[in-house]
């Protein structure tokens, strides 16, 4: 009996002593990891829109304040709702990783989608990114898809946050991958086309990339949210079009 | 004083935790593409390893034997989560490289044998100079087989690039798994015919 309450102490001390450590930790480091991600989110962005913010190794080379700088002169970001339309009284910074990530069950469309407008100071023209996101195979994956002037030619995709398997899954925030789509097209003769992922030396027109061998189920999930959230955006698209 | 000298020379090679023991081998394949990935996975199993060993030998009079592994289990995860909380505020490039790595420091079987076969019988110091000398086994171990694999891989050396793509065609054998497994076990058997002493006295 009293070897029983030895034990049952001893393990609750440890634990005691081990989740306290831990939150203490988790409270100090916080803010700081809560940043460095902030910031790897801003590069992400002016990375697909061009802006050289990474080197070569993926290593960001501008210090934290000038890519504040950079991001406040030259990205604007806007909201649009499930139908396409300005939200105007909501700002990117605003919305929650639920609003933009979580797909409502029956409709299948998230609450908000931020679209981020690239302008260079003193300059006229403008270049859209739309965010991206969706189930992979085990993670929600999350990126940035840059579109050139027509509104339909891919300029850039970033994925900026995952958790699929490092190796398979994971090989889609490689360069290989992410350079495929850049000059791929979502229309034909003004149609909106669904865009494919396909098998490994699949992609035969400008409406698709070829997959990543051993990532079968991370592709289709890609493909599926790409279309998916591509529609979505287009309809402001269309809009916007209208106009100019 | 030489005694505690062996503690440390000991794992380096003639009782490697890599090659001699064959744990570790799971991170070992998977973090040495790079160079730069297989010094902070080093450093930090170093750490975490250090730390455990000095923490369960400074508990080991007071571990109620029937609990004792999942106590060693409970103090490695708090350590290895502690290690990942500071990789992640300070150095954000390189964990997110790691990415699941260092979580799986702790199913690292070299940190539990050293808790289990070492730390429970023996004094914080010591144990605290076994944690190192076993940590270090590994990384040399580690950054050999990570050296090698970039160089032969990518011609690079820390990103360095040493040899020209124009004239050296990287091995991409080199980057998968198995190349890791070939260099694994050409170390092993460089090791046991050449280095280790214990063998030869054998013979």
């Amino acid at each position: 009996m009293r070897d029983q309450v030895k034990i049952i102490g001893f393990a609750t001390a440890v634990c005691l002593v081990c989740s306290v450590l831990l939150a203490l930790v988790s409270t100090a480091l916080g803010p700081r990891q809560a940043q460095n991600k902030a910031n790897d989110v801003k590069s992400k962005v002016l990375q697909v829109f061009g802006v050289p913010v990474m080197n070569a190794k993926g290593k960001l080379q501008v210090s934290p304040a000038e890519l504040d700088t950079l991001f406040a002169d030259r990205i604007k970001g806007v909201v649009l709702d499930a139908k396409g339309a300005l939200v105007a009284d909501r700002s990117v910074e605003s919305l929650s990783s639920q609003e933009i990530n979580d797909r409502d069950k029956a409709s299948g469309l998230k609450a908000f989608y931020p679209l981020y407008v690239y302008q260079e100071p003193g300059k006229a023209d403008k270049q859209y990114a739309v965010h991206v996101s969706g189930k992979g195979l085990w993670s929600t994956v999350k990126g940035f898809m840059a579109l050139e002037e027509d509104l339909s030619t891919i300029a850039g995709i970033v994925f900026y946050e995952h958790q699929e398997t490092p190796g398979l899954g994971g090989e889609v925030e490689k360069p290989f991958f992410q350079d495929s789509f850049k000059g791929k097209k979502w229309h034909a003769d003004g149609e909106l086309q669904v865009f494919r992922i396909t098998k490994p030396g699949g992609a035969n027109d400008n409406h698709s990339v070829d997959g990543i061998t051993a990532a079968t189920m991370t592709c289709l999930g890609v493909e599926s949210f790409l279309n998916a959230d591509f529609a979505v955006y287009d309809q402001y698209f269309v809009e916007l079009k209208a106009q100019n | 004083m030489a005694k505690l000298k062996r503690i440390i020379t000991d794992p380096l090679s003639d009782n490697n935790p890599v090659t001699w023991q064959v744990l570790g081998v799971c991170s070992a394949l998977a973090v040495t593409t790079k160079v730069s990935t297989a010094l902070v996975m080093s450093l930090a199993l170093t750490i975490v390893l250090c730390g455990s060993n000095v923490v369960i030998s400074v508990l080991r009079n007071m571990i109620p034997s029937k609990i004792r592994m999942i106590v060693e289990l409970c103090v490695i995860a708090t350590l290895v989560i502690l290690a990942d909380q500071i990789l992640r505020a300070f150095v954000y490039d390189i964990s997110k490289q790691l990415s699941v790595f260092v979580g799986l420091i702790i199913t690292n079987c070299i940190v539990m044998g050293r808790a289990e076969a070492y730390a429970l019988q023996n004094p914080p110091f010591k144990s605290f100079l076994d944690g190192i000398g076993n940590g270090l086994g590994y990384s040399i171990i580690l950054i050999a087989v990570a050296a090698l694999r970039e160089l032969l891989g990518s011609g690079s050396l820390l990103g360095f690039q040493l040899l020209s793509p124009s004239w050296y065609t990287g091995n991409t054998l080199m980057l998968l798994p198995p190349g890791a497994f070939v260099i694994i076990g050409l170390l092993i058997w460089l090791q046991r015919t050449f280095i280790s002493k214990t063998l030869r006295e054998e013979d």
